[in-house]
């Protein structure tokens, strides 16, 4: 039987009409969630950020700093850092920090604390952090960093500097190339759980993190540089010297191949930065009256001006009296009549005063300044003293004569080395650098050091004479302490006096020697300066001439090119 | 009255129209979630690789230390000395010779034909190139 619709009244009709109104608002309703989740409002949006989402900073790896046989230097390895969020902390749980991190530290974090991110500690290596990661303490959280590492402790600690907690780099080479060498940390996003836990969901968006980092091969050697800081060590603790500096440097180009200063610092204990002593390089931050090892440089100078030949000649009479003072030789000795090959043998003071008075100062100043005396000598490093050099307005008296013996002028060990480096070539003065090759991250050369010329400072004549007169320092003269029976030194000491508040200060002294070798092809130019000695023995011909000679005894077992030694046999063309 | 009767007949065809558009559209969406699934799963193994790079890296430079520290000329002296016994050589000795003498020296050592071709250094016992001398 067929059903019969029947006819609906009005009454349904209208309630149909009231589901429609009702499917409408729940449309409206719709779209107005819709609406809400597709243009959320701003605040809701941060809100909702903070609650779920971590951004947290990723430090990427410091690049590496080698030595010129590619040797690392410096190197950065993974450390984590902790950080504490009190929102999700119970200071209850500061008790299982004093294992770990110590009772001051746990003290810190048992009470109730403001704001959401508060350090624990920077930089825990990987091992020690494991285990506190593995507790898993609710509210305690970890962070991957990088820590600056220097495997070989003390070595070229100086010239290589350091860097702070952020791995920012504060000093020398770190400081230096920090634009090459830092590559700033960046951001990962991770999501929180319901307990603040962070998750890593992100996968591939968060992704692998580019390392921009340069890196630096430097032309230091560190077998030069490991025996340079062996020997000034040994030097300078068994004369009980407060300070002491050491520059070997390659004069046919001006490549820094060791540098050394004492007091030793190891970068990797963060307490040793506290000693500024120690933290200073003593090579370009420290400026001294040079003494005796000045009289090549201010001979040279005589010579160049026209004020001395070959042929010149000097009364020494022990004593001379000079304007309102008297200049005199060590113990008042008198050298009698000598050329001027005998004037630096003898280090003959009242010999390079009589010198003194035939140069016209302001030529004389000049030449001072050509040598790089009172500028700085541009080697890639921070804090480099310029020095002090009176103007020539005030070269009044004994000034010149002074000068011209070493004293009343004050220069760094880098700008003699660099002096002497100029007799050795044949009269260029050479910029020194230290950065043979700067790397970008993808290993491609951006900058290479090389060779520049800053002036010819002296003829290749005059060079030759200087070179042979200090030849004969070492082999007759004042500086037979360097005397070597295996490569052919020449040198000159120097023993300065150190003035405080304006006065000599007895008993107080610089003791240095400078040189170079083989004697008749330099390759090889270096200084070592022992800043006061304690003790009978003071004098640069005692104790730093011994000192230079055994560094480059042990050199000549390295170089050239790394021979089997052995049965080894030096070849040098005259 | 008729046309309420047979409607069901009438609307037959499109309802399933309606179906096979509901299936389309649902198989494009399962599609869809299927690539979408795809991709994370897609997303994870790069997190994993990402992640397995990242333990790679750090184990490099750990390792780029101890090589460091393997390498440093402090352990190699003092290796070579309290170990192997080994002291500065003492006869180590400087020749000097001249310039002319050096120029004379290098004319004796190479011959005046140089050998220059690939073929020239072709080792024929062991059929490979072989360094001059």
């Amino acid at each position: 039987m067929p059903r019969i619709k029947k006819n609906e009244p009005e009454n349904i009709r209208r309630s149909k009409s009231v589901w429609r109104a009702a499917y409408f608002i729940l449309i409206l309703l719709a779209v107005g969630t819709a609406w809400i989740q597709l243009k959320p409002d701003a605040r809701v949006v941060r809100q909702s950020h903070k609650q779920y989402w971590a951004s947290v900073a990723v430090s990427a790896s410091r690049g590496e700093i080698t030595d010129r046989n590619n040797i690392p230097l410096a190197v950065s390895i993974p450390a984590t850092s902790f950080f504490i969020d009190p929102k999700y902390w119970d200071p209850k749980s500061a008790d299982l920090l004093v294992k770990p991190f110590g009772k001051n530290i746990a003290m810190k974090f048992s009470k109730n604390l403001p704001g959401r991110f508060h350090w624990i500690i920077r930089n825990v290596p990987k091992g020690k952090a494991e285990k506190l990661v593995n507790q898993e303490i609710p509210g305690l959280y970890k962070i991957n960093e990088k820590i600056r590492v220097y495997p070989h402790k003390e070595l070229a600690s100086h010239l290589l500097g350091f860097c702070d907690i952020d791995d920012y780099g504060q000093a020398g080479i770190e400081l230096a190339w920090n634009h090459i060498l830092f590559s700033p940390p960046r951001t990962r996003f991770l999501t929180r759980d319901s307990k603040g836990k962070t998750l890593d969901i992100m996968g591939g968006k968060s992704g692998v993190l580019k390392n921009t980092s340069g890196s630096i091969r430097l032309t230091i050697d560190s077998r030069f540089q490991q025996i340079m800081e062996w020997r000034l060590n040994e030097a300078a603790k068994a004369t009980n010297s407060s300070w002491g500096a050491a520059v070997c440097v390659d004069p046919t180009n001006g490549e820094i191949l060791a540098l050394a200063s004492y007091p030793a610092l190891d970068p990797n204990d963060r307490t040793n930065l506290k000693d500024q002593n120690a933290v200073r390089n003593n090579v370009v931050g420290r400026v001294f009256e040079p003494g005796s090892i000045f009289k090549p440089i201010t001979m040279s100078i005589a010579i160049e001006t026209g004020a001395a030949n070959k042929n010149s000649s000097y009364n020494c009479r022990g004593t001379m009296k000079l304007f309102d003072k008297t200049m005199s030789e060590v113990n008042k000795k008198a050298h009698g009549v000598q050329d001027l090959t005998h004037v630096l043998m003898n280090s003959c003071n009242i010999g390079m005063t009589i010198m003194s008075m035939g140069v016209p100062k302001h030529q004389a100043y000049g030449m001072l300044k050509q040598f790089g005396f009172g500028e700085k000598t541009e080697a890639e490093l921070f804090g480099e003293e310029v020095g002090l050099i009176k103007s020539p307005e005030e070269w009044l008296g004994t000034v010149p004569a002074n000068i011209f013996i070493g004293q009343g002028i004050a220069i760094t060990p880098l700008q003699a080395v660099m002096a002497i480096a100029s007799i050795a070539n044949g009269g260029a003065l050479l910029k020194p650098y230290l950065v043979a090759e700067v790397l970008d991250s993808d290993g491609k050369v951006i900058h290479k050091g090389g060779r520049r010329v800053r002036y010819q400072v002296m003829s290749a004549k005059t060079a030759e004479f200087m070179r042979e007169a200090m030849k004969r320092v070492v082999s007759e003269g004042g500086g037979k302490q360097a005397f070597s029976e295996k490569i052919s030194i020449a040198g000159k000491t120097g023993t300065a006096q150190i003035a405080t508040g304006g006065q000599y200060v007895k008993g107080q002294y610089v003791a240095s020697f400078v040189g170079f070798w083989p004697a008749e092809k330099p390759k090889y130019v270096m200084i070592i300066s022992l800043g006061e000695p304690k003790g009978a023995r003071y004098y640069g011909g005692q104790i730093a001439a011994p000192i230079f000679k055994s560094i480059a005894e042990d050199i000549s077992q390295i170089s050239p090119s790394d021979e089997p030694i052995g049965s080894k046999v030096n070849i040098e063309a005259n | 009255m008729r046309y309420t009767e047979f409607r069901h007949e009438i609307e037959r065809p499109r309802s399933s129209l309606f179906v096979v558009c509901f299936l389309s559209v649902f198989i494009c969406a399962a599609a869809l979630g299927t690539l979408r699934l795809y991709g994370l799963y897609l997303e994870h193994r790069i997190s994993e690789t990402a992640s397995r790079i990242e333990v790679s890296r750090e184990c490099n430079l750990e390792m780029s230390k101890k090589y460091s520290e393997l390498l440093s000329p402090a352990r190699i002296y003092s290796y070579a000395r309290k170990e192997l016994g080994m002291i500065n050589a003492e006869n180590i000795k400087t020749v000097k010779v001249n310039n002319s003498d050096i120029m004379l020296a290098k004319a004796v050592v190479y011959p005046l034909e140089e050998k220059t071709g690939f073929l020239d250094y072709l080792n024929p016992f062991v059929r490979k190139a072989h360094a001059k001398n």
